[in-house]
């Protein structure tokens, strides 16, 4: 037992939230990313309390304008405010992301770790089901099943949650199987200590940073996909719309006005950049190996 | 050893039987109909005989295990069928086009492994916070930027801008080799992009990992210079999980180079794939993804032969388990 | 993963690049929407003209058989018929120089070209005219031009240049009946949409199907319309914004089916001519399952029509390029036949939801508009405006946008079962009143009406020889569509096309076709 008691104590220490939290801000980078995704937060979940204009109000005389103080966006082809709608265009998009990367990292952990652990033919069967889907091109799998069930939100959480799972299983098979090859796990089997245990109390917190770099890699494809499925007018339904159905509107009207997709485009990028920021620092804050 | 590769070589043909039996299923599963899809753009009052006379000439009326069993007879044959749209073989369909979309692809992953692995080496030897910042900077970046942007944005630098490289279109590489692979350096930089990012951030964090591997601290504790041990001792062993990120990439560029392709205006496959879904165009569809998953299987199973070779751990523990 | 970012491809640094190509490439201007007066015969062969359609590329040849509107452009260029579509809606002489018919208009005589030739060689004669038309006949193979020659009786050839057609009953407009019925090789049927051998000026020498077309000129063509480039290709662009910064970077010399959204800013930037033909033909049409509830009633239909808020519609999403239907007639108040004597369906929430409560569809009862998606992005623009308008008086709609096959599998062909859908639709009608209005006859349309009071009229304006006593039956077919309502028709509109400056004799026909044959570079 003495032989995981080392480990053990570093992950106690790992768990005092409060400090993960700090010292993740005490990253510059981090600080900027976590204040980007709590502005994000604040302005699409909030969009009903601090959008300047109601959800869907046309204005005939204002087609397309450019941005004003009135309207900072610009407004859309039926005159709407495109400040308002870039703010609940994010509700449906970070919703429909974040639900995404739970199915995925859930059900690809789950897979991958059991495929790890068991190896065998357990393991064979897993791995081959998930190279059975990687095999078929991700964009062809996305358009086979929005034909298959239609693109209301809830179908393109499960959509992008089947798109992300199986590579995500590979990845925690492998996270999970190098952890399997160190030597104090190797040391705690041989001291009699039930595998299982270790798996669950040693094994799985280490791979923890890994995952989270796949998690947060994720929720940023999601964002995309949900837009390139957007861009091929296969996102959300009017009257809802998300980053992804904004900037496919704004592309479509690029040469009239070049504004229009440059603020969804802007948004998503901020999203994507700053969710990857925030994975990658947690990581190594996380990493004992990096501290 | 070699039993294991016999077993892998038979489970990897039996994933492309497999798979050729889940895409078959899924595409008459969903919605839509060829038939349907060919007339319905212009022509109004069809007679249904028509369209049953269309059903029938390309077998669609009769049961699926009977459709798929013709369809296999025909692959035996060298006979992939036609599409039902040009009535093109597939098999001319698919070479019209495979070569620019082979070029790009292989010049993008030279590309990105020539990013990925220099990169993420010397910032494990180095380790300068500045030069680190700047690797995930653009690691970050690259992958927060989708490949159209990165596209679009080579296309005004380089080819509005400055002229210097063509922005569109398709040279054939056997005809004008130089100009050919002019064409493609933008799209495949774009492509190249993509890849790099993501081969980097995974290489870089099991660099990291292994860094602090007790092995290597003792390595290291020996006296080894750390350029030494990095490359002899840290790299192979970090290289395991990148390599599996570069199976994923190999094996589903077919669909990466899609975007590329489009933005580029290149005639390659990603673009037939996707005009394949939109119109139920059945044949060239299980052709096209047949020549996916065969190039997926293939680049796995690759990759875990090579697995093999990089950490002996794995390799006995393969011959075990078989 | 990466294969998704894809399809889209904008953004703020496309918007950059588009406005800097703009700038350095704004040189183009005008050109000429006229038909150039004799073009008889150009210089000499010149150039190459690159014309670009988008979304659908052109994906087989065969012209009676099409699948495609990019297909459309083809047919002057490579498959004349018989006759070929004028700027104003009439048909004009092409492989058949002139025609007669009989007292009863029963039997029709058509007399061909001596010096006709398909692009390898073999002369065009009467037989193959016949062919091709006894193809169309065919009930098994599917083609555009049945419909309207369903009715001949026989069809035979004469001697080498007359042919000889019998109707089932009486008909003044049997050229106009003639237009969709294309002259290309059936030598070997197999080869009809590959090779794609035709009698037109220009011959096809390489075929990518959906990506790319080149056309050279035929040797053999002798013609009245001459090609004058030594080239033209088709080139399929991935999506309309690509095509338009292509075409203004001047990639592209022509390019059809431009954004409507674009269309203001390509003028003032002296890149676009905007065709207006005298008649428009082509109609924004929402189809509505007559044979099942809730629009099996007329009243509910009528409510529809009176909640649908064309003028407004019309005017925000074409911004002008399109006319409102606002009496619901499938003829545009431009063309020939049209009943000024209509009542219009003057928009009104209140009516319609009496006229719904009349039809005892109750308020909270929810619609579906039931669109294509990536293509027309004008019709969703419409949706959420009648969206707006319908919530009002306590209706729903939803809105679903789905690919094209999934989007045609629930409604077509004519027969299907669609209860509460509302299928945007874009109809590209001939020209001739007859014909478009026939659109309303049993079995053709998709909305199952099935009038037979509709179709009798339809019989008795083909066989009314007088155009004062024609006109009278076109008023009633209107009169009858009009307020029975079997498709909701939004407005009438052609496609936009612009062309860079020293491009002329391009022009469009009424249904919205790209009409190249006349076209060359100014002073070649």
């Amino acid at each position: 037992m003495s032989a995981i008691a080392a480990p053990l104590g570093r992950i106690v220490q790992r768990r005092r939230r409060g400090t993960v939290f700090v010292r993740l801000l005490r990253r510059p980078p981090a600080a900027i990313a976590f204040a980007v995704v709590v502005l994000l937060v604040i302005g699409t979940v909030g969009a009903p309390l601090v959008a300047p204009y109601p959800q869907s109000q046309f204005d005939f005389t204002h087609l397309y304008a450019g941005p004003t103080l009135a309207h900072p966006f610009g407004t859309d082809e039926l005159g709407r405010d495109m400040l308002t709608r870039v703010m609940y265009g994010g509700r449906t998009s970070l919703e429909i992301a974040a639900l995404a990367m739970l199915i995925a990292m859930g059900v690809g952990c789950a897979w991958g770790f059991v495929a790890a652990f068991r190896r065998g033919w357990v393991d064979e069967i897993l791995m081959r089901i998930a190279d059975l889907t990687l095999g078929i091109p991700a964009i062809l799998m996305g358009l086979v099943l929005v034909a298959a069930f239609g693109s209301s939100t809830a179908s393109l959480v499960l959509i992008l949650g089947i798109l992300f799972t199986p590579a995500t299983a590979r990845l925690a098979r492998s996270a999970l199987l190098s952890e399997l090859q160190t030597d104090y796990y190797l040391a705690a089997i041989s001291v009699g200590a039930p595998p299982w245990q270790i798996v669950v109390r040693e094994l799985l917190p280490n791979t923890l940073p890994v995952l989270i770099a796949r998690a947060s890699l994720v929720a940023a494809d999601a964002i995309f996909v949900e837009a390139s499925l957007s861009f091929v007018g296969l996102g959300v339904q009017p009257p809802a719309a998300s980053w992804g159905t904004l900037l496919q509107h704004g592309y479509t009207a690029l040469y009239r006005s070049y504004w229009y997709p440059i603020f969804p485009g802007i948004v998503i990028l901020v999203a994507v950049l700053s969710l990857n920021l925030l994975g990658d620092n947690l990581q190594r804050v996380l990493d004992p190996s990096r501290r | 050893m070699r039993r294991y590769v016999v077993r892998r070589l038979l489970t990897s043909v039996g994933l492309l039987v497999l798979s050729s039996i889940l895409i078959f299923c899924l595409l008459r599963v969903i919605p839509g109909d060829p038939t349907i899809t060919k007339l319905g753009g212009s022509i109004e009052g069809v007679d249904p005989r028509a369209l049953q006379a269309i059903r029938h000439d390309l077998g669609l009326d009769r049961s699926l295990p009977d459709q798929y069993i013709r369809w296999v007879g025909g692959i035996v044959r060298g006979d992939f069928g036609q599409s039902y749209y040009s009535q093109f073989p597939v098999t001319t369909l698919i070479t019209q086009r495979i070569a620019a979309t082979i070029e790009l692809a292989v010049f993008a992953i030279v590309l990105g492994l020539l990013i990925a692995v220099p990169t993420a080496t010397i910032s494990a030897i180095w380790r300068n916070r500045w030069f680190d910042a700047v690797v995930s900077g653009f690691t970050a970046v690259g992958m927060a930027t989708p490949a159209f942007v990165t596209g679009i944005l080579l296309i005004v630098v380089f080819a509005v801008k400055l002229g210097w490289l063509p922005s569109q279109g398709y040279v054939s590489i056997t005809q004008h080799p130089f100009e050919s692979l002019k064409s493609a350096l933008l799209p495949a930089t774009t492509l190249a992009i993509a890849i790099a990012a993501p081969i980097l951030r995974v290489l870089r964090a099991s660099l990291a990992d292994v860094a602090s591997a007790p092995y290597i601290r003792t390595a290291a504790g020996k006296g080894l210079l750390r350029r030494a041990v990095v490359v002899r001792h840290v790299l192979p062993n970090a290289a395991i999980p990148a390599l599996t990120m570069v199976g994923v990439i190999v094996g589903s560029l077919l669909g990466g180079t899609v975007i590329v392709e489009y933005v580029f205006a290149r005639p390659g496959l990603g673009t037939l794939m996707v005009d394949s879904v939109f119109k139920r165009d059945y044949a060239v569809l299980q052709a096209l993804v047949l020549l996916a998953a065969a190039v997926f299987i293939l680049s796995s199973l690759v990759v875990d032969l090579l697995y093999g070779v990089l950490d002996p751990r794995l390799r006995v523990r393969g011959q075990e388990s078989s | 993963m990466h294969g998704f970012k894809g399809r889209s491809r904008a953004l703020v640094l496309a918007s950059l690049g588009a406005i800097a190509m703009a700038l350095v490439l704004a040189a183009a201007g005008p050109a000429s929407t006229k038909r150039s007066a004799a073009n008889a015969t150009c210089k000499k062969q010149y150039g190459t003209l690159s014309y670009g359609i988008a979304g659908n590329g052109i994906p087989a040849l065969d012209p009676n058989s099409i699948s495609s509107a990019a297909q459309w452009v083809l047919q002057p260029l490579v498959f004349p018929g018989l006759v070929e579509l004028q700027a104003d809606g009439s048909v004009a002489p092409s492989l058949a120089t002139k025609w007669k018919h009989s007292d009863d208009l029963k039997t029709w005589w058509f007399w061909l070209r001596h010096d006709a030739k398909y692009s390898d060689g073999r002369a065009f004669t009467s037989a193959d005219a016949v062919q091709n038309i006894l193809r169309v006949l065919d009930p098994k193979i599917p083609s555009q031009a049945r419909a309207n020659v369903k009715d001949f009786r026989s069809v035979r050839a004469i001697n080498k240049y007359e042919i000889r057609i019998k109707l089932g009953s009486p008909s003044a407009i049997v050229p106009d009946q003639l237009l969709l019925v294309r002259m290309s090789d059936l030598t070997d049927p197999t080869k009809l949409n590959t090779v794609g051998n035709g009698t037109g000026p220009y011959k096809v020498s390489n075929f990518v199907p959906d990506q790319s077309l080149t056309l050279v000129p035929n040797p053999y063509y002798s013609g009245p319309t001459p090609p004058c480039f030594k080239r033209v290709a088709v080139i399929r662009e991935p999506d309309p914004t690509a095509m338009t910064t292509d075409f203004t970077s001047g990639k592209l010399g022509v390019v059809w089916q431009v954004p409507i959204a674009n269309v203001p800013k390509l003028e003032s930037d002296g890149h676009a001519f905007i065709v207006a033909p005298k008649a428009v033909s082509s109609v924004q049409a929402w189809e509505l399952d007559t044979k099942s509830p809730p629009f099996d009633n007329p009243l509910a239909r009528q409510a529809l029509s009176y909640a649908v808020d064309r003028a407004t519609m019309v005017k925000v999403a074409y911004q002008g390029q399109a006319r409102p239907s606002l009496t619901n007639d499938l003829l545009s108040t431009a063309s020939a036949g049209y009943d000024k004597a209509l009542k219009p369906y003057t928009f009104n929430l209140q009516k319609a939801k009496q006229l719904f409560q009349q039809a005892g569809v109750k308020p909270g009862t929810t619609f579906t508009f039931w669109a294509q998606a990536d293509k027309n992005p004008e019709r969703i623009t419409m949706a959420e405006i009648l969206q707006q308008d319908l919530a009002k008086i306590g209706y729903k709609l939803n809105i679903v946008q789905n690919d094209t096959s999934t989007w045609l599998q629930k409604f077509y062909p004519a027969g299907k079962s669609y209860p509460g859908l509302i299928v945007a639709n874009g109809l590209s009608l001939q020209p001739n009143p007859a014909l478009g209005l026939s659109f309303g006859i049993s079995g053709k349309c998709e909305c199952n009406w099935n009038n037979k009071q509709y179709d009798a009229l339809y019989l008795k304006a083909l066989g009314t020889p007088d155009p004062v006593k024609r006109q009278v039956v076109y008023n009633q077919m209107q009169q009858l569509f009009s307020q029975q309502v079997p498709v909701l028709t939004i407005g009438h509109l052609t496609n936009v096309m612009a062309a860079q400056k020293g491009i002329v004799g391009i022009w469009e026909d009424p249904r919205g076709n790209a009409h190249l044959e006349n076209a060359h570079f100014a002073g070649h």
